[in-house]
């Protein structure tokens, strides 16, 4: 018999998931792109 | 996890590029650390301001940045009193937009276009620019003149000597540069004049009317449409 508790709890952890992947998805490409741009831009004036 | 994260990800593209446009090309992001006053006020006032922005010339290799940060919770400097030497601009900067067909536009990312760029004066065309570019001095850069702790307290600007050193071309800053509390203004001043050419006109005429009043115009003047030439 499916517990309904358990249930509840998987739906809770995917959402969780979910929600977990699209912050860190939108923060990671966000300062991926805006890292790419800047060191696009610092780098030909003498790098590190 | 991956759709979400692939999702997440395309969304962020957008705020990840409308931060780099804010710390790049927005002036408003560096005076919220860069409290002087005198220079933003000096850059608000000059013809710079509404064509660039601080990054257009202000440039410095990436471990600089993180040197800047310490010094800010360290030793945070305040301007114009601990700046101990006369600012100096290499000519690289002045002729990515002076000169005609400069090759690096790499450092300009202010509002102008190619085209607007293409549209400026370009100095190497005028008369009088020319001139100067074709000639020498031994006279020493701006930037190695360091200006004395009690010279720095005071209003008074420091006005760069007539001392000499080794023989060098002559760049955009020994006449467009000068005065230490001048920041941002590049128009020539009559002491940047002097300090070459402090023989000519000592009688009434120079001091009354100084040097500008005369010749500015010759360095406006295209080559093309010059009379003499």
């Amino acid at each position: 018999m499916i517990d309904l508790k358990t249930i509840l709890e998987k739906k809770r952890n995917r959402i969780i998931i979910r929600v977990a992947g699209v912050i860190i998805g939108f923060l990671g490409s966000a300062f991926i792109i805006f890292q790419v741009l800047f060191l696009y831009r610092v780098l030909p004036h003498g790098g590190l | 996890m991956i759709p979400s994260l692939i999702g997440g990800g395309l969304v962020g593209i957008y705020p990840g590029y409308k931060v780099y446009e804010y710390v790049w090309k927005d002036a408003a992001f560096c005076t919220s650390c860069h409290v002087h006053d005198y220079a933003t006020v000096g850059w608000e006032n000059s013809s710079h301001q509404r064509l660039t922005t601080c990054h257009d010339c202000h440039h410095q290799p990436l471990h600089e940045y993180v040197r800047e940060m310490v010094v800010l919770l360290t030793k945070n400097p305040k301007f114009p009193k601990d700046l101990d030497h006369i600012p100096y601009i290499p000519d690289d900067l002045c002729q990515a937009c002076h000169i005609s067909n400069h090759q690096d536009l790499s450092t300009v990312t202010g509002p102008l276009d190619k085209e607007d760029i293409d549209k400026l004066h370009k100095v190497d065309k005028t008369k009088m620019h020319q001139l100067h570019f074709q000639h020498k001095t031994k006279l020493k850069l701006l930037g190695e003149f360091k200006i004395k702790k009690i010279d720095r307290m005071g209003d008074v600007a420091i006005i760069p000597s007539n001392e000499e050193g080794k023989e060098r071309p002559i760049t955009c800053s020994d006449c467009h540069g000068g005065p230490s509390n001048r920041a941002h203004n590049f128009s020539a001043t009559d002491s940047a004049c002097v300090r070459c050419h402090q023989d000519e006109h000592k009688k009434k005429i120079g001091k009354e009317f100084g040097c500008r009043n005369c010749h500015f115009q010759d360095f406006m003047i295209p080559t093309s449409k010059n009379p003499t030439k």
